[in-house]
C-alpha cells in the first residue's frame, strides 16, 4: 500500500508543481463524478416516474401521488436539507458568492433525494437547476476534500455547473456558455478551460451510458420564405409576453407563501402538488418535466387548442409548484412553455399562410429559445443551445430575432432575469451582469489618467527629479524626450545609483530596459496588479499603438480613490 | 430560506489525498455500475412498453382508427428511436389518417439514416404518387426495388414492382412500362397470379404479342382458366390473329358455356375473321368483298357522325366518292387492285373521322380492329 501511496505521489508530482494541470485533472474528474451523477439522478427519476404512473392507471394517481411527494419532500427538506429547496441555479451562485464556493455534502443528497421524489411524482418542475447545484455540491467537497484554497474552489465551481447541465440537457456547449453567463455572469471569465474540459468529460460520461441519443428528436428545420421572420418577431413578442406572465406570477406567488406561518413551510409545497394534479385532469402532459409531449410539438401535427391550452396550464402549475417550496427547476418548465407557445404561434401562422410557412413544430423549437431569452435572459445560452439541438444553421436568424424581441418585451416589464429576483426575495443582492458590464466600463484607467504630471526630460538634473519625487510623494515618475518615453524613474534606482554618480536622469533611465505601463483601456485591476509587481505607486499610461507615445499617468491614490478608498484617511 | 450569514468555506485541513483519491475511484465504479443497472432498466422497461404501444396501434390501425393509432404509433416510437419497425408502421399510420406531411417527415428522418431502407422509399413512393408526382414516386419505387428489405427480399420487391408497374399502366409511359412489365415477367417465375398481372400490363404497356406468351404459359400452368383463355384471345385480336383469338375464345367457352360476354366476343373474333382483307388463300373476288363490306362500315359511321355535325367540304367529297365506289358495279373479274382502293378509301374516310366525329370509336368496333391491323 505504501509503495503504492509512493507512486501515487510521483505520479502527481507534476500535478502539485504545476496550478494548470492541477485543474486539468480537477475538472476532468469533476465533469466524471457529475456527469455520472447526474445521470443516475435523470435515469432514476425517470424509472420511479414509470412506476408512479403505469400505463392505463386510473385517474386518481394524478392527484394523489404528486400531492404525497410534495409533501414527503417538503418534509424532508424542511427538516433535513433547508439548503436544498427551489431550483438549484440561484444557489449555486450564492455558493459561489457568498459563500465561498462551500456547499455542503449533505445538501447534494438532499438535493438528489428530494427532487428525485417531486419530479417523479409529477411536480411540474424540472431537473437541470438541481443538476446544477448537485454538479456544484460535487465540485464544492471535491475542492476542499482535495485541499483546494477557497479560490481555487470557487474558481472550479463554474466547471460543475457546465458538468452537471451537460449531462443533464445534453448540450455540452451552452452547458459552457450557461456556467459563463448565468452563473458567473462573465463571458471573459478565466476559468473558460475547466468549464469546458469537465463540460465535455460529462457529455462523454452521458453517451457512454445513454448512447447517442439527442434529448430532442427535432425534425429538420425549415425557412419556408423569409416573411416568416415577421413571425418569428411576432413570436418573440408572445414570447416575451409569456416569460412576464411566468415570472410576475411566480414571484407573486412566493411572496404569497413566504407570508404565511413558519409552521406550515413543510406542509406548502402540497398545494404546488394538489394544483399539479387537479391540472393534470384537464391534461395530463402539465406533469412532470414533460419533455416526451415537448417531443410530440416539435414534430408538429398537435392541434392548437392543446398547445396552447397546456402553455397557460404550465405556466401555472410550475409558478405554484416553485412558489409553494417543491424542489426542482424552472429551466425545463421555461422550454416547455417556449414551445407550447411557439407551437401555438405556429399553427395559427401556418393556417393562415400555409404556403409561406414552415409547420408549427419550427415555431415549437423558436420558441423554447424566446422563452428562455426571456425569463433567464441569457440570450446567447439559449440560440446556442436550440443550434446545438438542431445542429442547423439555418435556424440562427430565426432565433435571434424571437430571442432578442423576447429578450426587450420581458425587460420591459420585468426588469431582473428570474433568478435574480428569486436571490432578490432572499435578501440576496448577487451581481447582476449590468453591474458587471457596468462595473468594468465604470474602472478603467482612462477614467483616472491625469495629464497634469508631465514625464522628466532626461537632461534633468538629479537633485531636481528627487525633488520633484519628494514634493509629489511618489516613488516614481515617467522620463520622456519630446512626448516618447525613455522608461520610468524610480525612487529606488535613483538612491542606489552611485557609480558612477548620476548627474542627469538619463544616467539612471534606461531607454532600453523595459519599464511598467498600462494602456488608457486597461482595467484598474491591472494597473494595480501592475503597481505591486513593479513596487512603484505611478505609471505612465501609453498608447497601444506605440508603448514609448505617453498618453498620461495614474497613481496609486486615484486608483485607491476611484474603488472608494479614502487615502488621506 | 435564511441563509447562513457568511457561511465560510472550512479551511483546508490535513486530508489523506490518497485515500480520498481511492475512494473516489471506487465511487466512480459504484456510480458507473449504478447507472449501467438504471440504463439498462430503463432500456428494458421501455421496449416493453414500446412493444405494447406497437400493438396496440397496429390493431387501432387494423380496426380503422388511424388517428388513435398515430398516437398510439408515436408514443411507441418515441421510447425506441431506433426501431425502423414503429417509425414505418407510425408511417403507415400517418398516411392512413390523411396526415401526410407527418408522414412525410417521419419517413424523411428514416431516410437520411439509411436512404436505401426499402419500406421508407416504398412508402414515400406512395405519398408521391398520391400527389401526382409520379416521375418522383418512380425514382422511389425503384429505390424500393433495389433498397434493403428486413424480410422476405424477393417477394417485397416483386410487389414492389407490381406496384410501380401498377402506377406505370394508370399514369406512365408505355416504354417504361413495358420495361417493368418484361422485368416482372423474368422475375415472377410460375405463380399463376402475377403471370397474369403481368400479360395484362404487357397488355397496356401495347405488346400484345408478349403477352400472348405469358397468357399461352399461364394455361400450360392452369388449363381451366377462362379469363386467361380470354386475356389470349384480346391480345391475338390485337395482333391481328383472329382465328387464333375465335380459337382461344371456343376453349374458354367450353369451360364456361354461361358467360354471355364470352359469347358475346366470340361473335366479335368470328366477324373479324370473316372481314379480315389480309388473311392468306382469299381470292380476289373475296379480298373484294370484305374491302367493300370494310369501306361501307366505315361510310356508315361517318355518316351517323355526318347527322349531326356539319362536315369540312372535302370529308364530303371523300364520302360520296366511297359511296359511288360501293354503287360502281364491277364490270370483269375483280382484282387485288380494286380491294386495295376501297381500303385506300376506307382509310383516308377513318383519317378524317375526328373532324366530323364528336365521339371516339367503340376500341371493340370490327372496322376499328380491322383498320389498325391493316395500317401495322
Amino acid at each position: 500500500m505504501d509503495r503504492l501511496a509512493e507512486r501515487a505521489r510521483k505520479w502527481a508530482a507534476p500535478f502539485a508543481r504545476r496550478e494548470d494541470q492541477a485543474t486539468i485533472a480537477l475538472s476532468l474528474l469533476v465533469g466524471a463524478l457529475a456527469g455520472l451523477v447526474v445521470v443516475a439522478f435523470i435515469l432514476l427519476t425517470g424509472r420511479m416516474a414509470a412506476r408512479m404512473y403505469p400505463p392505463g392507471s386510473s385517474p386518481w394517481r394524478s392527484i394523489l401521488i404528486p400531492v404525497a411527494g410534495a409533501v414527503i419532500s417538503g418534509y424532508l427538506l424542511y427538516r433535513y436539507f433547508p439548503d436544498a429547496r427551489g431550483s438549484g441555479i440561484p444557489q449555486a451562485k450564492y455558493a459561489l458568492f457568498l459563500h465561498n464556493g462551500y456547499i455542503s455534502l449533505k445538501t447534494v443528497f438532499g438535493k438528489f433525494l428530494c427532487c428525485s421524489i417531486s419530479l417523479a411524482s409529477g411536480i411540474a418542475l424540472g431537473r437541470e437547476g438541481p443538476s446544477v447545484q448537485i454538479g456544484a455540491g460535487i465540485t464544492s467537497v471535491l475542492g476542499r476534500r482535495f485541499g483546494l484554497t477557497t479560490n481555487q474552489v470557487k474558481s472550479i465551481l463554474p466547471a460543475g455547473c457546465s458538468a452537471a447541465l451537460a449531462a443533464a440537457f445534453n448540450t455540452p456547449i451552452a452547458a459552457v456558455l450557461f456556467s459563463l453567463e448565468e452563473i458567473l455572469g462573465d463571458m471573459h471569465a478565466p476559468v473558460l478551460g475547466s468549464v469546458v474540459i469537465s463540460s465535455a468529460t460529462s457529455w462523454m460520461v452521458l453517451h457512454l451510458i445513454l448512447g447517442d441519443e439527442p434529448l430532442f428528436h427535432v425534425p429538420a428545420y425549415q425557412l419556408v420564405s423569409p416573411s416568416e421572420f415577421g413571425i418569428y418577431a411576432i413570436l418573440g413578442l408572445v414570447g416575451g409576453l409569456g416569460s412576464v406572465a411566468f415570472v410576475k406570477l411566480l414571484l407573486n406567488l412566493r411572496i404569497w407563501f413566504r407570508r404565511l406561518p413558519k409552521s406550515s413551510v413543510w406542509l406548502q409545497p402540497a398545494a404546488g402538488g394538489l394544483t399539479v394534479g387537479l391540472l393534470a385532469l384537464a391534461a395530463p402532459e402539465v406533469m412532470g418535466v414533460g419533455y416526451d409531449f415537448v417531443e410530440r410539438v416539435l414534430s408538429g401535427g398537435v392541434a392548437f387548442k392543446v398547445v396552447a391550452l397546456l402553455a397557460v396550464l404550465k405556466i401555472i402549475a410550475t409558478a405554484t409548484s416553485y412558489s409553494s417550496g417543491n424542489a426542482g427547476g424552472i429551466f425545463g418548465p421555461t422550454l416547455f412553455m417556449g414551445a407550447m407557445m411557439g407551437g401555438s404561434v405556429g399553427s395559427v401562422a401556418h393556417a393562415l399562410f400555409p404556403a409561406s410557412t414552415a409547420g408549427a413544430g419550427a415555431y415549437a423549437l423558436v420558441g423554447m429559445g424566446a422563452a428562455f431569452a426571456g425569463t433567464v435572459r441569457t440570450p446567447l445560452t439559449s440560440v446556442i443551445m436550440i443550434f446545438e439541438m438542431t445542429r442547423d444553421y439555418s435556424i440562427i436568424v430565426p432565433l435571434m430575432i424571437a430571442n432578442l424581441v423576447s429578450f426587450v418585451v420581458s425587460y420591459q416589464f420585468q426588469r431582473q432575469p428570474i433568478y435574480e429576483a428569486l436571490a432578490l426575495q432572499e435578501g440576496v443582492y448577487l451581481p447582476s451582469r449590468e453591474e458587471a458590464q457596468e462595473g468594468l466600463e465604470r474602472h478603467q484607467v482612462g477614467d483616472i489618467v491625469r495629464r497634469d504630471m508631465p514625464p522628466l526630460p532626461p537632461e534633468l538634473d538629479v537633485a531636481s527629479a528627487k525633488r520633484t519625487l519628494e514634493e509629489a510623494q511618489l516613488n516614481a515618475w515617467p522620463v520622456a524626450n519630446g512626448g516618447q518615453l525613455s522608461g520610468l524613474l524610480t525612487a529606488l534606482a535613483l538612491h542606489s545609483k552611485m557609480e558612477p554618480l548620476p548627474v542627469v536622469v538619463r544616467d539612471v533611465v534606461n531607454p532600453s530596459q523595459p519599464f511598467p505601463y498600462v494602456h488608457l483601456d486597461d482595467s484598474l485591476a491591472v494597473a494595480l496588479e501592475r503597481m505591486g509587481a513593479a513596487g512603484v505607486d505611478l505609471l505612465p499610461v501609453v498608447s497601444r499603438a506605440d508603448l514609448r507615445l505617453w498618453l498620461g499617468t495614474i497613481t496609486l491614490a486615484d486608483v485607491l480613490k476611484a474603488y472608494g478608498v479614502n487615502v488621506s484617511a | 430560506m435564511t441563509l447562513p450569514a457568511g457561511k465560510e468555506a472550512a479551511p483546508p485541513r490535513a486530508f489523506p489525498v490518497q485515500g480520498f483519491a481511492v475512494i473516489i475511484f471506487f465511487v466512480l465504479i459504484g456510480l458507473y455500475s449504478a447507472d449501467r443497472f438504471l440504463a439498462n432498466l430503463q432500456r428494458r422497461e421501455l421496449d416493453v412498453e414500446g412493444r405494447r404501444l406497437y400493438a396496440a396501434g397496429q390493431k387501432l390501425l387494423a380496426d380503422g382508427q388511424a388517428d388513435q393509432a398515430v398516437d398510439a404509433l408515436i408514443r411507441a416510437r418515441a421510447l425506441d428511436r431506433s426501431n425502423r419497425t414503429y417509425a414505418i408502421a407510425l408511417a403507415s399510420a400517418q398516411m392512413a389518417a390523411k396526415q401526410t406531411d407527418a408522414a412525410r417527415g417521419t419517413l424523411t428522418e428514416i431516410l437520411q439514416q439509411d436512404s436505401n431502407y426499402a419500406p421508407a422509399n416504398l412508402l414515400m413512393a406512395r405519398i408521391m404518387a398520391g400527389e401526382q408526382r409520379f416521375k418522383e414516386a418512380d425514382s422511389y419505387y425503384h429505390r424500393a426495388i433495389y433498397g434493403l428489405w428486413p424480410a422476405n427480399q424477393s417477394q417485397e420487391r416483386l410487389d414492389a414492382r407490381l406496384e410501380v408497374a401498377d402506377m406505370l399502366a394508370a399514369h406512365g409511359g408505355s416504354y417504361e412500362l413495358l420495361s417493368e412489365a418484361l422485368l416482372l415477367q423474368n422475375t415472377s417465375g410460375n405463380d399463376p397470379a402475377i403471370l397474369k398481372r403481368v400479360a395484362a400490363l404487357l397488355m397496356k404497356a401495347g405488346s400484345p404479342d408478349r403477352a400472348a406468351a405469358v397468357y399461352q404459359s399461364l394455361l400450360r400452368l392452369t388449363p381451366k382458366d377462362v379469363d386467361a383463355y380470354l386475356g389470349l384471345a384480346r391480345a391475338h385480336m390485337l395482333t391481328g390473329d383472329y382465328r387464333a383469338a375465335h380459337l382461344a375464345l371456343v376453349k374458354a367457352f367450353v369451360h364456361n358455356p354461361n358467360d354471355v360476354a364470352l359469347r358475346r366476343e366470340m361473335g366479335l373474333a368470328g366477324k373479324l375473321m370473316s372481314l379480315d382483307p389480309t388473311s392468306r388463300y382469299l381470292s380476289s373476288a373475296e379480298k373484294l368483298r370484305r374491302s367493300s363490306t370494310i369501306l361501307s362500315l366505315v361510310c356508315d359511321d361517318i355518316s351517323a357522325c355526318l347527322a349531326t355535325k356539319s362536315a369540312p367540304l372535302d370529308v364530303r367529297q371523300a364520302l360520296d366518292d366511297a359511296h359511288q365506289m360501293l354503287g360502281e358495279k364491277i364490270r370483269g373479274i375483280p382484282t387485288n387492285e380494286m380491294a386495295e382502293a376501297r381500303l385506300s378509301m376506307a382509310e383516308r374516310l377513318w383519317a378524317n373521322r375526328a373532324l366530323v366525329c364528336a365521339s371516339a370509336p367503340d376500341p371493340s368496333d370490327p372496322a376499328v380492329l380491322l383498320l389498325k391491323k391493316i395500317n401495322q
